[in-house]
């Protein structure tokens, strides 16, 4: 069979054919991927905006704001960064960070979106929709697309540790544990990685000849494999391989970020933010998800929601301030989206109720070219309902038949436009409806 | 002097002679092709005479009644809203078409002056809410017409069909086959009677062995890693106390202070264990002892060993109270309170895995949620049903605000939770914050949807025994036997079964028929469990003997077409970590491991688990299926680690029918001295390795040879040159017996390589371990 008819074949069997069959020679590399990078950061569980940037003093909806602040044009709910309110040790205050402290430091590079549709109140749908721009299943996450567009052919072109993390076969996902075992396998042939110097398993030469010999035969298997799943298999073994000298560029962390056991789930947050900073500095990955859960507080929602925020804005302040160390801070892009809102009303009167799931959420977003210390879209402060928007000026429209009403589909088309993938083909293969929203500036 | 201790290879090296002879007889035109063809109505071919199902689904279903009525007809649709008795049902509810073409049918017999309501409310006719959909000279109009005729005159092909058969599709062999199936399920490699009977009885062996192979503990072990994929219970072996931690202490005081606390560290995970794999245990019990599967939601005992038997309150008399393997079934007491109106002791009204402490943690509730994410699992693992998918079209849940209860009110709302909330109520007897905590006397909330199946309302009267009489009803549901084909589909190649196409999508033909050929194979193989008792292994029967599972390759080159048709057919599996760790050990004897704590554990199953895609039950539920740059790397890792530690080592062995990989070479034979037996050991290799049935002188085998060559030459010239030395890298030497850990005796190591043969034996090993053939399944 012609190979054109294959991978069309393939392409509409939605199998994982993701580059032309041996479009490149074994071992040979691209240069190391320079940026921008994408950190997309998921607060798993529906968190609720009322406590953060879309704030309300009314207490029906909001029992811990008793007036709303503002820091330059963005409001906020004033809550303290108080452990012991939260059931935490004191001490642990200082890795945990409020609204205040994030909006004095991050207000002004900061754009918040409110008031976004997500259509739905259930979780997968909601998270997919969020990372995808669209409800039904059969889109890549922002991160998966836009790796593929960057540099699909890097070895951890999009890496994630949860959220939504689908890629439609057109990039692979990589997930990563720890640095000390990435070490052992960045060097496959060094009996020792310590010793980069010391014994191999082979010489250097014979390993280049054997897997010389291994991606001859893969080529000849599959030239005569007609079955295009197997076909399939075979070649998505020869794309992981063509980067597989690159690990070595991976420049690890000399020690990975501790904090106290009571604080796992944010360290986890910040490790897997820490991994991913060092492989986008070596060059190796375009996008990360990271994740912190606990936010879908169907009971207990003052000191559960309350908590699970200021962990997530203290991880969002390392990954800043890590990408700052690491010098790539200038070319990293962050987002922050959650699976939806929570209801505008608690789900009881006494101090463990809850909230419940709401469609209405908003986004959070920093990085170069994205103009800050912006808030789009509202919410009423009533009913927690969504104001349209005046789809050039964004202005808060008050006439719900006036306008756009800001759902997840223009959120990333605005995204795909700000990482310049919106005319890549792999955009294409996948597209959203709606208008473009000039969202991010 | 050290004794000289080895596991034998005899199975391992049979299989690979008996491939070798297979090979040769290949070469010499003698026997069978070694591969036979599906079964099936031609290559590709579609028989235009179609059965009553298949007509509807191919000419009214997808080009008519998808397309245009189930927008309005759906359930929770506007005309379903507004009493419309015609409901389809769209394509992600399992069974749609079965359950669409009786509706179908009903409303086309049902007439109005002479003409059917089928053809008279598309033209808005009859008050049709949704007034008029289709013009009369349209195809679509033409299509229902043509049906109606069809159904009036019973004008159907009796046993016709027109899902394709698999005719150009080549199977793999008999041997081939079963190889697959005792690495995939028992971690080993057909022994030498098994062999001999396929030999002897070809094809017919093949269903008898699988049974014996299922009754092996390695199956058990499989079994439960499968069904943990779904249940997920494992996520509480990450700490010595992590399940134990679970439970009330009131209703189960031995898991804390009264024992369990007490317990020295190393007993407690032990216990731990016992009380985590509690669910899977009831399915392998289930399934060891052939019971009907329906168990799994209907058995009223699970499954305890001497230590969860305690914490669980059980008056169970076991051979040795510390023996952890020791299993019984029995039922789980909890402590009651008095003050409460509960009995001291309180029977947990079991319900298969549905009643399980861990199930019930695992999948937990809120006061909110009630019950609601449990009765999704019900539907997802149970009667393969995605509830989500059902729900996946926008909604606008704002609107809720305009219903009191808009659960039970609100169109968006209620399309979902009509179905969820009565299996939600099943529930009910349990905590809404302590999860496996039993409250008999707790009831049910007024507001909800009242506890039932499906159009069936739950009486009062048996609320006590709620989950036992979902149980029972789940268990009845034809999607129940279809879910356990799902299972075993996933579980042994890796895919989910396809979705119903999108009648707009490109190649929706080649696609539908692709979904219905896979359609008509999990139907069938779903009544062959059932007439088999509800035996699982039939299940999985069914599919190995698929091929989708056994599929190698075409008889010619398929048409673009066909090549979508056949999308999701064959092999081409990237194997699990627990898989290949288990693989890497039966083929090369040795495992690739660490010592931990006085234990060889896998590497693959402990630091690379996650890195090469695996699942950690926790936060990790997905494994992923491609490849990625680093996985590539564990992969090349993995081959040179474990050729290192096995090629000196077997070459060392002095007699060669204890070595898993050179029975045919010694450390002198070159290719100067020895070509034949290189080439043949080569030969064996990819038999052995590869499960390669090649004739000698195949390209493969010359690539191979090629590189041990190219291999050999090189290594001969630096140690002229003596840029390397004969001494073989300490790693890679054999010096230590791997299994007693004792050095050898000295005139038994193997630590020198004077003439490069080992380290070209190295290479070889790695070419192999590295390879698509070994790496997938």
């Amino acid at each position: 069979m012609e190979r054109r008819d294959f991978l069309k074949a393939a392409a509409i069997s939605g199998l994982a054919v993701t580059a032309p069959l041996f479009s490149r020679d074994a071992g040979a590399e691209s240069p190391p991927y320079a940026g921008p990078f994408w950190i997309l950061v998921n607060a798993g569980g529906g968190w609720d905006p009322r406590f953060a940037f879309d704030p309300t003093a009314n207490p029906d909806q909001n029992r811990l704001t008793s007036a709303v602040q503002q820091i330059g044009n963005i409001k906020y709910s004033p809550i303290p960064n108080d452990p012991e309110a939260i059931n935490l040790d004191p001490a642990l205050g200082q890795h945990l960070m409020d609204n205040e402290s994030f909006l004095t430091k991050f207000g002004s590079k900061l754009c918040v979106i409110n008031g976004v549709d997500t259509s739905t109140n259930n979780h997968d749908s909601g998270n997919r929709a969020m990372w995808c721009g669209r409800i039904p299943e059969g889109y890549p996450a922002f991160g998966a697309l836009v790796a593929a567009a960057r540099a699909k052919e890097k070895p951890m072109a999009f890496l994630s540790s949860g959220g939504y993390d689908a890629t439609q076969n057109i990039v692979a996902l990589t997930r990563v544990s720890s640095a000390a075992v990435l070490r052992r396998i960045a060097y496959p042939n060094v009996i020792d990685p310590a010793n980069l110097q010391g014994a191999r398993y082979h010489t250097d030469e014979t390993f280049a000849r054997i897997a010389q010999a291994q991606a001859a035969r893969i080529a000849a298997l599959q030239e005569q494999m007609n079955l295009p799943k197997v076909r399939g298999g075979m070649n998505q073994l020869y794309l992981a391989r063509l980067a597989e000298n690159e690990l070595e560029k991976l420049q690890l962390p000399d020690t990975p970020v501790t904090l106290p056991n009571a604080l796992s789930d944010l360290q986890r947050l910040m490790q897997q933010a820490q991994l991913a900073i060092a492989a986008f500095k070596s060059g190796l990955a375009v996008a990360a998800n990271v994740s912190l859960g606990g936010f879908d507080t169907h009971g207990n929602h003052d000191v559960g929601q309350r908590r699970q925020l200021q962990k997530l804005l203290a991880g969002v302040n390392y990954i800043m301030d890590e990408a700052q160390a690491q010098g790539i801070a200038a070319k990293t892009y962050v987002v922050v989206c959650s699976d939806f809102g929570r209801t505008p009303k608690y789900n009881g009167t006494n101090a463990s109720s809850g909230k419940d799931h709401w469609p209405i959420t908003s986004v959070l977003a920093m990085g170069p070219g994205i103009a800050g210390n912006r808030v789009i879209g509202a919410t009423a402060d009533a009913d927690q309902k969504p104001f349209n928007v005046d789809p050039s000026s964004l202005a808060t429209l008050g006439n719900a038949k006036d306008g756009v009403r800001i759902r997840p589909e223009h959120i990333h088309r605005a995204l795909r436009k700000l990482a310049q993938i919106d005319g890549a083909d792999v955009s294409a293969q996948f597209p959203l409806p709606g208008l473009d929203l000039p969202l991010f500036g | 002097m050290t004794e000289r201790t080895v596991r034998t290879s005899p199975l391992t090296s049979t299989l690979g002679r008996m491939l070798v002879a297979l090979a040769a007889s290949l070469l010499l035109g003698a026997g069978c092709s070694g591969e036979e063809a599906g079964p099936g109505d031609g290559p590709g071919t579609t028989n235009q005479c179609l059965s009553e199902r298949d007509y509807f689904a191919k000419n009214v279903w997808a080009p008519v009644l998808a397309k245009t009525c189930t927008k309005c007809h759906a359930p929770g649709g506007q005309a379903d809203e507004e009493g419309a008795k015609f409901t389809l049902l769209p394509s992600a509810y399992p069974g749609f078409v079965d359950a669409n073409l009786a509706a179908a049918k009903l409303f086309a017999k049902t007439e109005y002056d002479g003409k059917s309501v089928l053809l008279r409310k598309p033209l808005g006719e009859l008050e049709h809410g949704g007034e008029k959909q289709l013009e009369a000279d349209s195809a679509e109009y033409r299509a229902l017409e043509a049906f109606i005729q069809k159904v009036k005159n019973n004008d159907f092909c009796q046993g016709g069909s027109s899902v394709k058969g698999f005719d150009d599709v080549v199977l793999h062999d008999t041997l081939t086959t079963y190889r697959m199936a005792t690495l995939n399920l028992a971690a080993r490699l057909p022994n030498a009677g098994e062999i001999q009977r396929i030999l002897d009885d070809g094809e017919q062996a093949l269903e008898p062995l699988l049974d014996e192979l299922m009754k092996e503990d390695a199956f058990f072990t499989r079994l439960k890693e499968m069904y943990n994929d779904m249940l997920l219970g494992d996520r509480y072996l990450g700490y010595s106390s992590y399940a134990l931690n679970l439970l009330n202490k009131s209703h189960f005081p031995q898991a804390g202070d009264a024992w369990f606390e007490t317990l020295p560290d190393a007993e407690k995970p032990k216990v731990n264990t016992a009380i985590a794999r509690e669910p899977l245990e009831l399915i392998a019990y289930i399934v060891r002892n052939e019971r009907p599967f329906t168990e799994v939601l209907t058995a009223d005992y699970t499954l305890m060993n001497p230590m969860s038997a305690r914490v669980y309150n059980a008056s169970l008399q076991f051979s040795n109270p510390n023996d952890e393997n020791e299993w019984k079934a029995g039922q789980i007491v909890a402590k009651g309170n008095p003050a409460n109106n509960e009995p001291a002791d309180m029977v947990l009204p079991h319900a298969g895995v549905l009643s399980s402490p861990i199930f019930l943690n695992r999948f937990p509730t809120t006061p909110t949620n009630l019950n609601r994410h449990r009765a999704r699992m019900v539907l997802k693992f149970f009667l393969a049903t995605d509830i989500l998918r059902i729900a996946e079209r926008p909604i606008d849940p704002t609107q809720a605000t305009s219903y009191n209860n808009p659960t039970r009110e609100d169109p968006s709302c209620n399309v979902c939770h009509r179905m969820l909330d009565p299996i939600a109520g099943a529930f009910m007897k349990f905590n809404d914050n302590d999860q496996e905590k039993f409250e008999p006397n707790k009831n049910w909330h007024a507001a909800m949807f009242p506890p039932g199946f499906g159009k069936e309302v739950m009486e009062t009267s048996q609320y006590g025994q709620a989950l036992s009489w979902l149980a029972e009803r789940v268990v009845k549901d034809p999607r129940f036997s279809l879910s356990v084909v799902y299972t075993a589909f996933h579980a042994l190649t890796g895919e989910e079964p396809l979705a119903y196409p999108d009648v707009d999508d490109e190649g929706f033909e080649q696609k539908l028929a692709s979904w219905e050929s896979q359609d008509a194979l999990f139907r069938s193989i779903g009544d062959v469990f059932v007439a088999s008792n509800y035996n699982l292994k039939a299940a999985f029967k069914g599919v190995i003997l698929s091929p989708y599972f056994r599929a190698k390759n075409t008889l010619g080159t398929p048409t673009p077409a066909r090549q979508i048709e056949l999308g999701a057919v064959g092999t081409g599996k990237l194997s699990t970590p627990e898989v290949l760790a288990r693989k890497i050990q039966a083929v090369t004897g040795l495992p690739w491991a660490r010592t931990s704590g006085g234990y060889k554990v896998h590497l693959l199953t402990t630091d690379y688990r996650i890195l090469y895609g695996g699942i950690d039950s926790d936060d990790v539920t997905m494994r992923l299926t491609v490849p990625n740059g680093v996985m590539a790397n564990v992969g090349w890792r993995m081959a040179n680690e474990v050729a290192c530690q096995t090629t000196a080592w077997d070459l060392s062995l002095s007699k060669h029918s204890d070595r898993f990989l050179f029975p045919y070479v010694t450390v002198d034979d070159t290719p100067e001295s020895n070509a034949a037996s290189i080439r043949k050991n080569i030969q064996y290799l990819h038999a052995h390795i590869l499960g390669e049935a090649l004739p000698a002188g195949d390209p493969e085998l010359e690539r191979t040879y090629e590189l041990f060559v190219a291999t050999l030459a090189e290594g001969q010239a630096k140690l002229a040159s003596q840029e390397l030395g004969a001494s073989l890298s300490t790693a890679c030497r054999a010096r230590r017996n791997p299994y007693t850990e004792q050095d050898l005796p000295t005139d038994q190591r193997l630590e020198q390589d004077p003439d490069y043969t080992v380290r070209a034996w190295t290479a070889v090993i790695s070419y192999l371990l590295a390879d698509f053939g070994f790496l997938y399944e």
